[in-house]
């Protein structure tokens, strides 16, 4: 397709303007702010529309901003075109909401064409789509390049950013948005969610949460639901239980009604009896009458009264009496005295008595003493002997020089030192020996294969020929495809231009004819241009034929170069496979890792084996230390009691001879100890003997002295007793005796004096008391005790009468309980006749109505105690309609949370796979074309552009002749800026499906480009041109000097 | 002889299920005691005669006591008219039902058995006969069986089950009947329970027969206006008079939204939805048609502009994106060729499968985009 002309009646600034455009590149030119975008953006909506939605009438933004500026002017314009196969049609809107229309009209045909192509839902027609073969939103993004498109390029993610550019234009038509982006947002979307199963605080991991705890809660209430009903059972039999205790206590309530009315009657015959004995007891009071006032309050008075008197006159006797018996009891005493006779004994002092017994103590302690200390000294002499037998029967460890067990430990811990080392030596030993062993296993495959030691370069050599040559593979393969390329353009355009010079040149035959033989010059002229036709168009097919011949030729040495290096690389990859295989390695980099473990092996083997040496050298002389050592000990133990059999036995061997060492050190110590203690003995035993004979001496010094005083003091019975200590206790029993007797005769006379003061005190009280007794009697009118005692008599009977008169009262009124007995009389005769035997006395009803009251209230207690713990249960439990109501609610919510989750989760399966096909199909063709349209803008500074199947881009850098995958550093600006606009050409022409040309709309893309690169970039436009239209907007001057210079048209705003 | 006719109350059900939020539930619970209580008190204030309930007045599995103290208080406020209860299948005359263990005032007559009761009334001359479920499904159907005496007295029966005639498609059948058989010789009324809806059974015979329908709608499928009966028998014939009892509406609208470009136009199209005044709405609102992302995008700002208006307002989105899918598919790009792939998927795939495909559709397009799609089901409000 290319545009013919534009005409805008009214659009943005520009009214009533029309602007006619060439095929091929132009440059439409104009300082900013002339409406070079506003003229991109007419073109768009000319084929596209202003919709921003495909089914509904919803206008995008710029249906505003590009409305005219002129108040009045028709919002809209016409398009001419022409597609490839010759149709031109011309498209007509009005953009206005009101009156919006749109017609398409067949300039070819000459007819409306509008009908013909589908409708969207939004009622635009689809006639750009059906002739470009690109929707709206692909057509804006790719065939529009747009000036924005390129700011921001250049830093040093430049490729990511193209790369993600192109992702958008391959995925979504725009440039912001591709399948990654999608991806990440769909992923977020998920993750916004939550993933079921995983713990978060997302919604549905939350929802999920709270639904099993509603499962839990749910569980728990229907548990107590059934906990409840049971209680309910239990309730109701509870229930039933009240109901017949009150039936019972109802029945008994009853039975004691007619017990009620049997006692009334009982009660009735009782205070009738009562009544009668009450009018007794009145008549007996009024007949003792006389006696009501005599003081019977004052009885115990007089009675105590004349007990006293009778008390004090038996008291009196007593004593005279007691007096008399005193007075002879001297008598006996006096009597007694100077019959014995009273002798004349002087006292002595105690303190000879204990100075005698002191003397005799120490004496006889003395003396235990010294049969102690003659035992004692025996006994040390016989364990001195026994000490001496056992020392003679040990070894003599005398002979041995400084501490014999120190010695001996010192030798037993050398020997067993010495057989450590000889063991961790032959040890060792074998650790090397097994690691000698080891290391000849390892080394044993890679001798096997390198035999050689420059084995391992030659290989690295040869691999890098073989890698060389599937570069060098690779390169020819994108020449030839280059070289196919250029050969079907050439093959395409040869058939056309030779019928247009066969067809020429037979008009020109013919002219040339016709004028010849009609003799008609003016056939001449159209003959000559005929001519000149042929000429042209057999030039044309001349350098067609001769390019395509160029390409073949080229193309048979590409194939011949290829088959070359195919021969070489499968030569170089078999020698190669078949050494990798005897080492059992796949490649070059692991053959290099073996030989390089190979040669750190065979290093440590020879390292290994010298040290093997050393060490069984070591062990022998350990072996030989050990063996020289032991013959030693055995003599010495020999000397010691001890024979040693074997190595192993020299440690129990010194620890015996310790043993026995400690039982000569112990013996000959005891003997020691007991040889001293017997002399010590001996020396306390004479001390002993000397002090006995002088405690002797001086006890009988003290009892001479003592009979000297006794006889002194006029005990004559001195010389009568054996001891002097035996004598003063015969004094002092003498001399106790006599002044007992002394004693008792001062009591007696004492008693006697003491008696006489009382009886005169007795005699004066007996008188007092007898006064106030006559007293009391004469108060009442009598003389005597006895006529006192019976008007008592009468009084009190008077007033026994009188309390029965009263009790009876009492009692009759209790028992009508504030009844008059007529009203008792009259409730009786109202009962009527008893009811008959109630079978129950009332006790029994009164017992049973207790229990059955008890009974009630029980179970009354125990259905409130039920009650109220069924209704505690129940407190804070929510019912199963909320919990099932609440989990139902939660439940859908889930429900729909989790078909979110799954539709995201399928639309990014789903994008993720059209996307991979996508890039992995148009990614070839795009590298092929971008790589070209790159070389001819650089002119070959960078000729290969690599595309992964995931749209990542490589360059191959000049200074390094590598695929570069992080290039960044080495690129300029404007070397950027041309890598982008050569993909987004190759996007061009690599998005459109139905094969029509794709006229491009470039605003000002070369900002960053030198003078040199903008003309090859113009001129791959000029190119790109002859099959494309390209429309060029710019405000800079030179590049319009350097378009003019390639013959573009210019369109000056 | 005037009574009042009621049946269906389902005290203590469960609302799950219904698309209700958590606890509101007790709301519609309390709102069928106090319809059930705005029925006695008018059956006092006409004054009826008797009142008759043709069964599942509560839900036996899952009744209180809470509610059987209401039942009895209420009961006890109604006396001394005498009020006739015939079990159904959802409160079934059981031993561990509160029909058998627990007391009931004086006034209220329960049928316990599965065959015909006869119940005479002391005030008129009208004798009562009634059945029982004896459990969730009646162990013998007693419709056709009933032998009226001739005694000169007005018969009216009361019973629980699912007329042939009238059954609602897909719905199970208890103690069936055919009418014709149950309008027996002699029988002036037939008060029924069990269908939600009130129906006038009428037919080639003398019975009087009707369904009171639920007091209150209990599901979005019980729409509109609810009623009770109310019944006046004499020798003349028997006059019914539908009054509206229910205190909550159940109704669903769908909007097309094809035509809105904001949200404040679905709001309007919400509050302009019919209703009545005196009554409250719990209204469903799908709303369907191609419309933009503003509209669809600000479905919770249109549920809590709208709420305050409505006893509980459910919105349902069933708009489908103002896009052309097929049109999208056409051309080269990835976007493209992905919704080519799926809207073949859309195409050929099964039903239920198939709202998870178009939901993946939109996801991938929007994906596609960076446009933002709101989460169904992240807040419900």
């Amino acid at each position: 397709m290319r545009f013919l002309s534009l005409k805008l009646d009214g659009y943005g600034k520009f009214v009533g303007r029309e602007i006619a455009l060439q095929p091929g590149l132009q440059i439409v030119l104009g300082p900013n702010e002339q409406g070079k975008s506003t003229l991109c953006r007419f073109i768009g909506h000319m084929l596209y529309g202003q919709k921003r939605s495909e089914t509904a009438r919803l206008y995008e933004d710029e249906h505003e901003l590009r409305k005219p500026w002129q108040p009045g002017a028709p919002y809209g314009g016409r398009i001419v075109y022409e597609i490839d196969r010759g149709e031109r049609f011309e498209v007509a809107r009005n953009f206005s909401k009101r009156d919006e229309s749109v017609s398409v009209f067949s300039l070819t045909h000459g007819e409306e064409v509008t009908a013909r192509f589908e409708r969207q839902r939004n009622r635009e027609p689809l006639f750009a789509e059906a002739h470009l073969g690109l929707t709206k939103a692909v057509f804006l993004h790719t065939a529009t390049i747009s000036y924005l498109s390129l700011d921001g390029l250049g830093d040093e993610d430049a490729l990511g950013q193209i790369r993600e550019k192109l992702l958008s234009l391959a995925d979504s038509g725009d440039e912001e948005h591709s399948a990654e982006t999608a991806l990440a947002f769909l992923d977020e979307r998920i993750r916004a969610i939550g993933r079921p199963g995983v713990h978060s605080k997302r919604p549905l991991p939350t929802l999920r949460a709270r639904l099993a705890e509603l499962d839990d809660e749910l569980r728990a209430v229907r548990a107590l639901q059934a906990e409840l009903a049971e209680s309910e059972r239990e309730r109701l039999d509870l229930a039933a239980g009240v109901e017949a205790f009150r039936l019972r206590r109802h029945e008994l309530q009853a039975a004691m009604k007619d017990v009620d009315r049997a006692a009334r009657a009982r009660q009735l015959a009782e205070a009738e009896r009562l009544t009668e004995r009450l009018g007794k007891a009145t008549k007996h009071c009024f007949a003792l009458s006389a006696a009501r006032d005599f003081p019977l309050e004052k009885s115990p008075d007089v009675q105590r009264l004349d007990n006293r008197v009778a008390t004090a006159r038996a008291q009196l006797e007593r004593t005279e009496a007691e007096l008399d018996d005193l007075a002879g009891q001297m008598d006996a005493e006096s009597g007694r005295a100077g019959h014995e006779g009273l002798e004349d004994l002087a006292e002595l002092d105690e303190g000879w008595e204990a100075r005698l017994a002191d003397s005799e103590n120490r004496l006889a302690i003395a003396r235990k003493r010294y049969e102690d200390a003659e035992a004692s000294l025996a006994a040390a002499q016989s364990r001195a002997e026994e000490a001496k037998r056992q020392l003679d029967a040990l070894p003599d460890f005398s002979t041995v020089a400084g501490d014999p067990m120190e010695w001996l430990n010192q030798m037993a811990s050398t020997f067993e030192l010495k057989l450590r080392t000889r063991d961790a030596e032959r040890k060792e030993r074998a650790r090397l020996e097994a690691e000698v062993k080891k290391w000849e296993e390892s080394v044993a495959l890679p001798s096997a294969v390198f035999t050689d030691d420059s084995l391992v370069s030659e290989m690295r050599a040869r691999d890098d020929d073989v890698r060389l040559a599937e570069q060098r593979r690779e390169q020819a393969l994108t020449r030839l495809e280059m070289l196919r390329a250029t050969l079907g353009e050439h093959q395409a355009d040869l058939p056309g231009h030779r019928m247009l010079a066969l067809l020429l040149a037979a008009i020109a035959l013919g002219c040339l004819f016709a004028s010849y033989y009609r003799d008609d010059p003016g056939l001449t002229f159209p003959g000559l241009i005929a001519g000149l036709g042929v000429v042209y168009f057999f030039g044309k097919v001349m350098t067609n034929s001769a390019g395509a011949r160029r390409a073949r030729i080229k193309i048979g040495d590409v194939q011949a170069e290829l088959a070359s290096i195919e021969a070489g690389h499968a030569s170089g990859r078999g020698e190669l496979d078949a050494l990798l295989g005897k080492a059992q390695v796949d490649t070059v980099r692991e053959m290099e890792a073996l030989f390089e473990r190979f040669s750190e092996e065979r290093v440590n083997l020879d390292t290994v084996r010298a040290v093997y040496r050393d060490q069984a050298e070591r062990a022998r002389e350990e072996e030989e230390h050990v063996a020289a050592l032991f013959a030693s000990l055995r003599e010495t133990f020999a000397a010691l009691g001890e024979t040693l059999r074997g190595e192993e036995e020299v440690s129990e061997a010194a620890m015996r001879t310790v043993s026995r060492y400690q039982q000569y050190r112990d013996a000959k110590r005891r003997y020691a100890e007991n040889r001293d203690q017997a002399k010590q003995r001996e020396e306390e035993f004479a001390r002993l003997t000397e002090e006995v004979e002088r405690l002797r001496e001086e006890d009988a010094q003290c009892c001479l002295a003592a009979r000297r005083l006794l006889r002194d003091a006029g005990f004559a019975d001195e010389k009568k007793h054996a001891s002097a200590n035996s004598a003063f206790r015969a004094y002092r029993i003498r001399f106790a005796h006599v002044r007992q007797r002394r004693g008792r005769v001062d009591v007696l006379s004492e008693k006697r004096e003491a008696l006489t003061r009382r009886r005169e005190l007795e005699r004066a009280d007996l008188e007092k008391q007898d006064r106030e007794l006559k007293k009391c009697l004469a108060n009442v009118g009598v003389d005597s005790i006895e006529g006192w005692r019976a008007l008592e008599t009468q009084a009190r009977e008077y007033k026994e009468t009188w309390a029965e008169r009263t009790k009876l009262q009492e009692q009759i009124d209790a028992l009508l309980q504030g009844l008059e007995i007529e009203a008792l009389r009259a409730r009786v005769a109202a009962d009527g006749a008893p009811a008959g035997p109630v079978g129950l006395t009332e006790e029994a009803i009164e017992e049973e109505l207790a229990r059955v009251a008890s009974e009630l209230e029980g179970c009354e207690k125990r259905e409130h105690a039920l009650k109220l713990r069924m209704t505690e249960r129940l407190a804070g439990a929510r019912s199963l309609n909320e919990i099932e109501e609440e989990r139902a609610a939660l439940e859908a919510r889930a429900r729909a949370l989790e078909i979110e989750v799954e539709a995201a989760g399928y639309a990014a399966s789903l994008i993720e796979a059209i996307a991979r096909d996508k890039h992995a199909q148009i990614a070839p063709r795009l590298a092929a074309l971008a790589s070209a349209y790159l070389k001819e803008i650089t002119a070959g500074a960078y000729d290969e552009l690599g595309i992964s199947r995931d749209l990542r881009l490589t360059i191959r850098i000049p200074e390094t002749a590598q695929l570069n995958e992080d290039p960044e550093r080495r690129l300029s600006t404007g070397t950027v800026d041309q890598i982008y606009l050569a993909l987004r050409l190759a996007m061009v022409q690599s998005l459109g499906e139905t094969g029509e040309t794709i006229p491009m709309l470039l605003d000002d893309p070369f900002s960053n480009y030198d003078d040199e690169r903008l003309a090859h970039a113009l001129t791959l436009l000029m190119r790109l041109g002859e099959r494309a239209q390209i429309v060029l907007f710019t405000c800079r001057d030179d590049v319009g000097a350097a378009a003019r210079k390639l013959g573009a048209p210019i369109i000056d705003l | 002889m005037r009574f009042v006719h009621t049946a269906d109350n389902h005290l203590d059900e469960c609302f799950a299920g219904a698309g209700f939020p958590p606890h509101f539930g007790n709301r519609r619970r309390q709102s069928l005691r106090d319809v059930l209580a705005g029925i006695l008190a008018r059956a006092q204030a006409w004054p009826a005669d008797a009142v008759l309930i043709a069964g599942d007045l509560f839900e036996h599995a899952r009744v209180s006591r809470d509610t059987y103290s209401f039942l009895y208080d209420a009961f006890a406020r109604t006396a001394p008219i005498p009020i006739f209860v015939a079990p159904g299948n959802h409160d079934p005359y059981v031993a561990d039902s509160i029909y058998a263990k627990e007391p009931w005032p004086e006034n209220v007559f329960i049928f316990s058995r599965p065959e015909w009761t006869a119940c005479p009334l002391d005030t008129v001359p009208v004798t009562i006969h009634g059945f029982a479920f004896d459990g969730p499904d009646i162990s013998r159907n007693p419709f056709g069986t009933l032998r009226i005496p001739q005694d000169g007295r007005i018969h009216i029966a009361v019973g629980h089950g699912s007329e042939a005639n009238h059954r609602p498609e897909g719905q199970k059948e208890y103690a069936p009947f055919r009418a014709a058989d149950a309008a027996v010789e002699g029988l002036a009324y037939l008060a029924l329970g069990h269908f939600h809806n009130p129906i006038a059974i009428e037919g080639d015979f003398a019975t009087c027969m009707h369904y009171s329908g639920a007091p209150e709608g209990h599901r979005f499928k019980d729409e509109g206006p609810r009623y009770h009966l109310e019944v006046e028998v004499d020798r003349a014939g028997v006059q019914v008079r539908r009054v509206p009892s229910a205190r909550v509406h159940y109704s669903t609208h769908a909007i097309d939204c094809s035509a809105f470009t904001n949200t404040q136009q679905a709001i309007e199209a919400i509050r302009a939805l019919p209703r009545e005044e005196a009554v409250k709405h719990i209204v469903r609102v799908r709303l369907t048609g191609a419309c933009p992302p503003e509209v669809s995008a600000g479905l919770a700002a249109i549920r809590d502009a709208c709420a305050p208006d409505f006893e509980f307002l459910k919105i349902e989105d069933e708009t489908t994106a103002l896009e052309d899918y097929a049109e999208l598919a056409r051309g080269s790009t990835s976007l493209s060729a992905f919704l080519r792939r799926i809207n073949a998927e859309i195409a050929d795939a099964p039903a239920d499968s198939r709202a998870l495909l178009t939901r993946a559709r939109e996801a991938g397009l929007a994906a596609y985009r960076g446009a933002a799609l709101a989460i169904r089901g992240a807040d419900e409000g």
